[in-house]
């Protein structure tokens, strides 16, 4: 205890400058290790987030057009990365759900399609891309429409000037890239892909394009069985 | 101690307060405890992470079984054999026509389920690579399921329309099968070592179109004297790379991780009844449509025909599921796949020691069970009992 007792100047002994800078200087080496990593878990688990949450999507699309025996469609909405830049890169942040009821208008006139939108926009987290590149997200590279609501734009996704590729989901349980609408309004529905090019990946965003020479090393791929409709995750660790 | 240090600061006679030092004993307890510290710490953080993946693999990867399930007790439900009465015509001259003497129950369709490679009576007379990688049993039956592939003829056409085509019947099947994923994975992960390939139990569907059901092609009848001749291709026609809308594989993976399917044909036992087991009518859990009783069957009191074309009442499924860290576990330690497959070859020949095998009703893990728990390989079983709305007899 003596030796806590004031010295002979009167102070108590206390923590010098160089001492706290030194302790200063531990935290932050510290807390410089762990950042990356912490950050590293909160992207991951918002990748899987996202992630699960598509895969949710598709099956309740799937259910849809199983219940209510009629074809139902996700649109991935592509769009500027940042609004204030007219020139960015395009990229895919949205999705939504739309029930395709196809019927002639007045009787003997040609059929045309109609679709209805299901649920709210789903937008993914920020940070966080669905991958548009040919190799990483087959099914997205199909032929992209012009997103319109009711002939105007802004369309569904509520961005002037997106586009989007939809996949359809039939009441059998299979699906199809939807392809380009023709000019009597009825999509054309190429042939499906063999197995291995039916996915879609979703990765965060690096701040360039995404593809498989530069994939990081966290992704979510979701694979669709084209004629089950099962889908399959791919994740490394997994 | 502390007089010894002071003694020492005061010898050296320096009229400056110096700052005590920690001595080295100080410095050890300190050290030692920081470190038994650390070590709860991290074993703590290990623990909750440790549960927290396998609680995760275990809600995701249950739920995928669960799903499988599902179809399963759906589709299975809806088997139908459409049996009609029908006397053998007797040919005389090709002219005369004879009276009808009896009449007899028959149907063009079949339905048939058990031990997919093993036993006495295997649902399939070749597997390509083995029966060891066909544990448990397959079930393959007739079902009004709707499944089409009407392609337009060039691409630039939309499909065929074929919603009104919702009840075409379709054959179908389910087995399980030891493979890895090397045919059907995305391709670019060829090129990406952080997604190894996956070896695993998978159950899979076998579910040709309405167009191809293969049942009633004309070398294929009658079904009686053809049993189980249709579905030979579903082990040769799994999924491949080199598939196109126009050649699609019928037999395509429905769930993971799937160690086990046990099917078992039953009929229903009144209440207060005695001396009707419920497995009686497939004491072997093979049930052959086509046959008059099946192996180990007594004689059922169903008529002169036994169970010949009728549907059993009820199917009990049992699925075991592993969870996706216990399948990654078992991809990479060979002797115990080989073990369990092995074990599960020997097993589930016999519907009355199911339990046994299984799951004892006492509580007590079964034969399998004990196995899984020995190697440390997290499972569920699924039990679930489908009745068969088609079928309309009973004991």
């Amino acid at each position: 205890m003596r030796n806590y007792l004031p010295n002979r100047l009167g102070w108590k002994a206390a923590f010098s400058l160089i001492e706290m800078l030194v302790v200063v200087a531990i935290i932050v080496m510290i807390m410089a290790v762990a950042t990356p990593a912490l950050m590293r878990t909160l992207q991951s688990s918002k990748l899987s987030g996202a992630g699960d949450a598509l895969l949710g999507a598709i099956s309740q699309a799937q259910q849809f057009a199983f219940t209510q025996n009629s074809p139902v469609e996700i649109r991935f909405f592509k769009f500027n990365t940042d609004i204030d830049l007219p020139g960015a890169r395009q990229d895919f942040r949205a999705y939504q759900m739309f029930k395709v009821t196809t019927a002639a208008l007045t009787s003997g006139s040609t059929l045309t399609e109609t679709f209805i939108p299901m649920g709210t926009l789903s937008r993914l987290p920020d940070s966080i891309t669905l991958v548009a590149d040919s190799d990483l997200s087959p099914l997205l590279n199909g032929n992209s429409q012009q997103d319109t609501k009711n002939g105007s734009t802004p369309g569904y996704s509520g961005v002037s000037g997106a586009t989007y590729n939809a996949i359809r989901f039939m009441p059998d349980g299979s699906y199809r890239v939807a392809g380009t609408i023709s000019s009597s309004g009825l999509t054309t529905i190429p042939f499906a892909q063999d197995i291995t090019l039916c996915h879609v990946t979703l990765a965060s965003d690096a701040g360039s394009a995404i593809t498989a020479k530069n994939l990081p090393p966290n992704f979510y791929t979701i694979q669709i069985d084209p004629f089950t409709g099962k889908a399959r995750t791919y994740r490394p660790g997994f | 101690m502390r007089a010894a240090t002071l003694k020492q600061s005061g010898s050296k006679g320096s009229n400056r307060c110096v700052g005590r030092a920690f001595t080295l004993i100080e410095l050890l307890v300190s050290v030692t405890f920081l470190v038994i510290l650390m070590l709860v710490i991290t074993q703590v953080l290990g623990l909750v992470q440790r549960t927290w993946v396998r609680a995760n693999s275990r809600v995701s990867q249950f739920r995928e079984a669960r799903m499988a399930m599902d179809v399963l007790s759906r589709n299975i439900g809806q088997a139908v054999l459409n049996a009609y009465w029908d006397t053998p015509v007797t040919s005389n001259a090709g002219q005369i026509i004879a009276p009808a003497t009896n009449y007899l129950r028959n149907s063009d369709l079949q339905f048939v389920c058990g031990p997919t490679g093993t036993g006495s009576d295997p649902l399939f007379t070749s597997l390509p690579g083995g029966a060891s990688n066909y544990p448990g049993h397959g079930i393959f039956f007739q079902a009004p399921l709707g499944v089409t592939n009407l392609l337009a003829t060039t691409e630039s056409q939309s499909m065929a329309n074929t919603e009104n085509m919702t009840s075409l019947l379709c054959g179908r099947g389910y087995f399980v099968k030891w493979g890895d994923d090397t045919s059907f994975r995305p391709k670019f992960l060829a090129s990406n070592t952080l997604v190894p390939t996956r070896s695993r139990f998978r159950l899979m569907e076998y579910s040709p179109t309405a167009e191809m059901n293969q049942i009633y092609s004309s070398n294929m009848k009658p079904v009686t004297s053809n049993s189980k001749k249709w579905f030979q291709e579903a082990v040769l026609g799994t999924i491949q790379t080199s598939e196109t809308s126009a050649s699609r594989a019928f037999t395509r993976p429905i769930a993971e991780n799937i160690l086990l399917l046990i099917i078992s044909p039953q009929i229903e036992v009144p209440p207060g009844s005695t001396g009707i087991v419920a497995t009686s009518i497939a004491p072997n859990y093979i049930y052959d449509s086509t046959k008059t009783s099946n192996p180990g069957a007594a004689s059922v009191q169903a008529g002169s025909q036994g169970t010949q074309h009728l549907l059993p009442p009820l199917i009990q499924v049992t699925m075991v599921a592993l969870d996706q860290v216990s399948g990654e576990k078992l991809a990479s330690d060979s002797a115990t796949q080989q073990a369990i497959v092995n074990l599960c070859g020997g097993l589930f020949q016999q519907a009355s020691s199911l339990a046994a095998d299984l799951h004892n009703p006492d509580g007590t893990p079964g034969q399998l069970e004990k196995m899984l728990l020995s190697k440390k390989l997290n499972y569920r079983v699924f039990t679930t009992m489908i009745p068969l709305k088609q079928s309309r007899w009973s004991l």
